[in-house]
């Protein structure tokens, strides 16, 4: 039988990114798994003061992708080798400016992507998730 | 080439026991990908409904059951989609969890749905194989 | 050397929901092993929406994505995992009666289905695995 893929745990250069260490809660912020890496659902946080950067919803995906494009080069990876993506929004109201948020950091080839709204959290407006390659 | 996994005990057959039209889990990829796991006795299939701890436990040891059945195991789970009733209980089922997944544990989603039969809480989990 | 990841164009381009809702998204992206399927809706043949009952829906959906996993070498029975959103529980057997129709007894993949607050009634996503 083929020996097991290794696991490891992510986490982000910038420590104020890293909310499940900060807030103590019982996830990693990334697994990578073989070839693949799998992120926690994000938020949109400050990366100068680690705290929530709420406001409108379309600066909210925004840092929240910024985030993520960090997350994912923090392990060598980035926003372009993700292949699925899933998005909670808190107002299924908000679906056509998240699409109009998203050219501007999907601009060729997106990742497959699932969107519903959901109860979130603190406020929040949206929390992202999403399966990507690891890097080369 | 994927592989669907035989449940270590028949309670864990939620297609036998409900009609559920899918498989318990498939391996394929160097990967273990569960359906969601609720509150059900794994020997009799029956559904334990309870406070969200009790459930959330009984989940875990299920898939602790069907995970190091297949040569798997809790520490080895890559992600998790947790689907709770009430985004109040979030603090409640993170008490619980930390328990089972205590160090370097997977990346996680929680979701706020209403779920089947009236439970409290399901876990979507994918496992490295 | 790193996995590549590929776009899947269906053959079909009336299955393809992204330039006929114009959405920013790719139907399906193959990386690995693995193919990784957008969330889909039910649209008919002109591109359209296609609101209907949950079972016309899913009927859609799944002849749907048949096509693009067939446009990527690949079929719903390589299926290993199926997330299925509907508007509310209470239409869960009319999903299931359809649903048991694409995924043939002792050769189907995983489920797992939740309410979700959405629009369109009825959405599934996939990830499909490639031969």
């Amino acid at each position: 039988m083929n020996g097991q893929l290794s696991r490891t745990v992510i986490e982000p250069t910038n420590p104020r990114l890293n909310v499940s260490r900060n807030a103590n809660l019982p996830h990693s912020p990334g697994i990578r798994v073989g070839e693949y890496i799998f992120l926690s659902g994000m938020g949109s946080v400050d990366p100068v003061t680690g705290g929530r950067n709420l406001g409108p919803i379309g600066d909210q995906i925004r840092q929240t992708l910024r985030n993520m494009a960090h997350m994912l080069e923090s392990a060598g990876s980035g926003l372009d080798r993700i292949v699925k993506i899933n998005v909670v929004l808190a107002d299924i109201q908000d679906y056509d400016e998240m699409n109009r948020v998203w050219q501007e950091f999907f601009p060729v080839d997106p990742p497959a992507r699932t969107t519903c709204a959901l109860q979130l959290s603190n406020g929040n407006g949206v929390e992202i998730e999403c399966i990507a390659l690891s890097g080369s | 080439m994927r592989e669907i996994l035989l449940v270590p005990s028949p309670g864990l057959d939620l297609r036998h026991h409900y009609g559920h039209h899918q498989s318990p889990a498939i391996r394929a990829g160097g990967l273990i990908f569960c359906s969601g796991m609720v509150a059900v006795n794994p020997e009799t299939g029956e559904r334990e409904h309870g406070t969200l701890t009790s459930e959330a436990r009984r989940i875990f040891e299920n898939l602790k059951l069907l995970l190091e059945s297949a040569g798997s195991s809790l520490d080895r789970l890559v992600q998790v989609h947790a689907m709770i009733y009430d985004r109040i209980e979030y603090d409640v089922l993170n008490r619980l969890y930390r328990q089972y997944v205590p160090n370097a544990p997977p990346a996680r989603t929680v979701m706020s749905v209403q779920i089947e039969a009236g439970f409290k809480v399901m876990l979507d989990v994918i496992a490295a194989a | 050397m790193a996995l590549q990841r590929d776009v899947i164009a269906p053959k079909d381009p009336a299955v393809d929901m992204s330039p006929n809702l114009n959405l920013p998204l790719s139907p399906a992206i193959r990386a690995g092993e693995f193919i990784f399927v957008s969330g889909m809706v039910a649209i008919d043949a002109t591109g359209e929406r296609m609101h209907g009952t949950v079972a016309a829906e899913t009927r859609e959906i799944l002849a749907a994505m048949a096509q693009v996993l067939e446009s990527a070498g690949s079929s719903l029975a390589k299926a290993v995992k199926v997330n299925v959103l509907i508007y509310s529980m209470l239409e869960y057997n009319n999903m299931n009666e359809v649903y048991r129709e694409f995924f043939p007894a002792g050769a189907h993949g995983l489920r797992r289905q939740a309410q979700r607050r959405q629009q369109g009634r009825d959405r599934m996503r996939g990830a499909g695995l490639k031969q």
